[in-house]
């Protein structure tokens, strides 16, 4: 039985690796053999021409893998100071309506982007003309929604809650204020959090297209996922080479970050209220 | 002073999530009842009406549902059997990798793979009337993981003493699974149905890069009547469709919080 098992185990998981493995072989592939019909995964002969060509001839490719690096950088860092801040605040200092704003932070993870999208919009149009400077169709205006969104302080929310009250408590009787406890006890604790939260937000930004299609309309200014779209039907010869470029950078992070996403999204779970 | 030194913590937060994501979507509300973006003239429901009797409205609203009661429930049920086996065998740890990997693959990097699957040739699924399917598979493909991690790790944290017990009285695999695993593992069940609804909405991204902002019609999902009406201006249509989008996502995770009570409720009297 377990013998069975496994071989279906190995069968499903050749299924999920597949496309992955097609996108990457057929990178060394030519533009015929790449044309041709079949799926084919086995390159004719291995070629490097893609990358070549992405590198001599597409040189813009890079422009925009470094506005990808760009927003994706920005919104993680924000994503993590804000939410260590912000979560320690919910985890472990009491106020008046500290539960409730919490909870309008939960819901709002629940909504979908298109339903914060016009808002959204119209906000930073209107926050633009008001300041006099330009928000929309400048990265701003993808970055600032990604800063702020709650989910960076609901996930270090949850983490810093598991930290014992006796370990913050002693370290107030020995004088410590919130901003010790926060850099000495709270930070370190939570290390694998932040682990998590950065992979997490690198992998559905990394990704991002909504906010790119709607807030953004200079095509300089656009993130690799739309680049690399108009690639397909303008540049097939180098769509691959250009595929595999831009998974690189998510696989290192996932597998080297796997083990924290795990942490991240079990806690995450846990309700404790 | 202590009860103000919370605030100041969230403050930042605070102003932010308020500016872009609070108020905007109550100041939306104006909007929805308004003659159109650029005039403020009160129509009560006549944005909602309209939107709902919108037939382009209907064929996004009938295809995200469909999407939705298809897909959920079957990458639930596919990533609970996944994380069983994969928790009864333990088998190599490349094998729930590959599994895994493909939530951090971008999706417009495997488009080519998926073009070529379901979107060549003369009967292609992509410009068929099945192309929900091509379009549930590929939201399996990207999602599996999310939930088979969830899972995995549930199920390894799992009382071990009721399951034992069990099988000391001769528990059969299924009734160990029907009357011990399912009960136990439903609060995980309702996480991973919250993340499955959050990465439902994520699909649009697969269905624009393959088909772009016109697609097949039995592809066309309400974020496409959105982003379209976006582009013709139209925000009172626009927000109407989203809080009626907004209010049936909370039904949804209402439901599945109202089995979570009830499934407490049961251990409870048990």
């Amino acid at each position: 039985m377990r013998k069975v098992l496994l071989i279906l185990l190995f069968l499903i998981s050749l299924l999920y690796i597949f496309p992955i493995v097609f996108t990457c072989t057929n990178s060394f592939m030519t533009l015929n053999q790449i044309n041709f019909e079949a799926i084919d995964i086995i390159p004719k002969q291995f070629n490097l021409q893609q990358y070549y060509s992405i590198a001599l001839e597409k040189a813009e490719y890079f422009k925009f893998f470094i506005n990808s690096i760009k927003l994706t950088s920005f919104i993680i860092l924000g994503q993590v100071i804000l939410g260590i801040i912000t979560g320690f605040a919910f985890a472990k200092m009491s106020f008046k309506g500290r539960d409730t704003i919490f909870i309008i932070y939960i819901l709002a993870i629940l909504l979908p982007f298109q339903v914060t999208l016009v808002p959204n919009y119209l906000i930073l149009d209107k926050m633009g003309r008001a300041l006099n400077i330009q928000i929309l169709d400048t990265h701003a205006a993808i970055i600032l929604p990604g800063i702020f969104s709650s989910f960076g302080v609901f996930l270090l929310r949850q983490f810093i809650k598991g930290i014992p009250d006796e370990i913050i408590e002693a370290a107030r009787i020995d004088g410590a204020g919130n901003i010790r406890i926060l850099f000495k006890i709270v930070i370190p604790y939570i290390k694998p959090a932040v682990f998590s939260l950065i992979v997490l937000t690198f992998i559905d930004n990394w990704n991002l297209l909504e906010q790119a299609i709607i807030f953004i309309d200079t095509p300089k200014k656009l993130p690799l996922s739309v680049f690399l779209e108009q690639i397909y039907y303008g540049d097939k010869k180098v769509f691959y080479a250009g595929a595999v470029l831009y998974i690189v950078p998510a696989l290192i992070i996932f597998i080297k970050g796997e083990k924290y996403i795990r942490k991240g999204l079990v806690l995450g779970g846990k309700n404790d209220e | 002073m202590k009860k103000i030194k919370g605030y100041l913590y969230i403050l930042p937060s605070f102003i932010g999530f308020m500016i872009l994501y609070v108020l905007p979507l109550i100041w939306g509300i104006k909007y929805s009842f308004s003659r159109s973006g650029f005039d403020n003239t009160f129509v009560a429901f006549n944005n909602y009406a309209e939107v709902i009797n919108n037939e382009a409205f209907r064929l996004a609203f009938l295809n995200t549902s469909i999407f939705m009661v298809i897909a959920i429930p079957l990458i639930i049920i596919l990533s609970f059997i996944l994380a069983l086996i994969i928790f009864e065998t333990k088998p190599p740890k490349i094998l729930m990798l590959f599994i895994i990997i493909p939530m951090a693959i971008p999706s417009a990097s495997v488009a080519g793979f998926f073009r070529k699957v379901f979107g060549t040739g003369y009967n292609n699924l992509l410009d068929s009337e099945y192309a929900m399917i091509a379009v549930i598979l590929i939201f399996i493909w990207k999602n599996t993981g999310y939930n088979l991690i969830i899972y995995i790790v549930s199920l390894t944290q799992m009382d071990k003493s009721l399951i034992e017990s069990a099988e000391i009285n001769g528990a059969s695999y299924i009734q160990k699974l029907k009357y011990i695993i399912i009960p136990l593992l439903t609060p995980s069940t309702v996480f991973v149905g919250i993340i499955t609804i959050i990465n439902s909405f994520k699909v649009f991204r697969d269905v624009y890069i393959l088909q772009g902002s016109y697609p097949n019609p039995n592809i066309y999902m309400l974020q496409h009547f959105m982003n379209n009406k976006f582009r013709d201006l139209q925000y009172e249509k626009l927000t109407s469709a989203a809080y009626i989008f907004a209010i049936v996502i909370f039904i949804f995770t209402y439901i599945i919080f109202i089995i979570d009570k009830k499934h407490y409720k049961r251990i409870g009297e048990n």
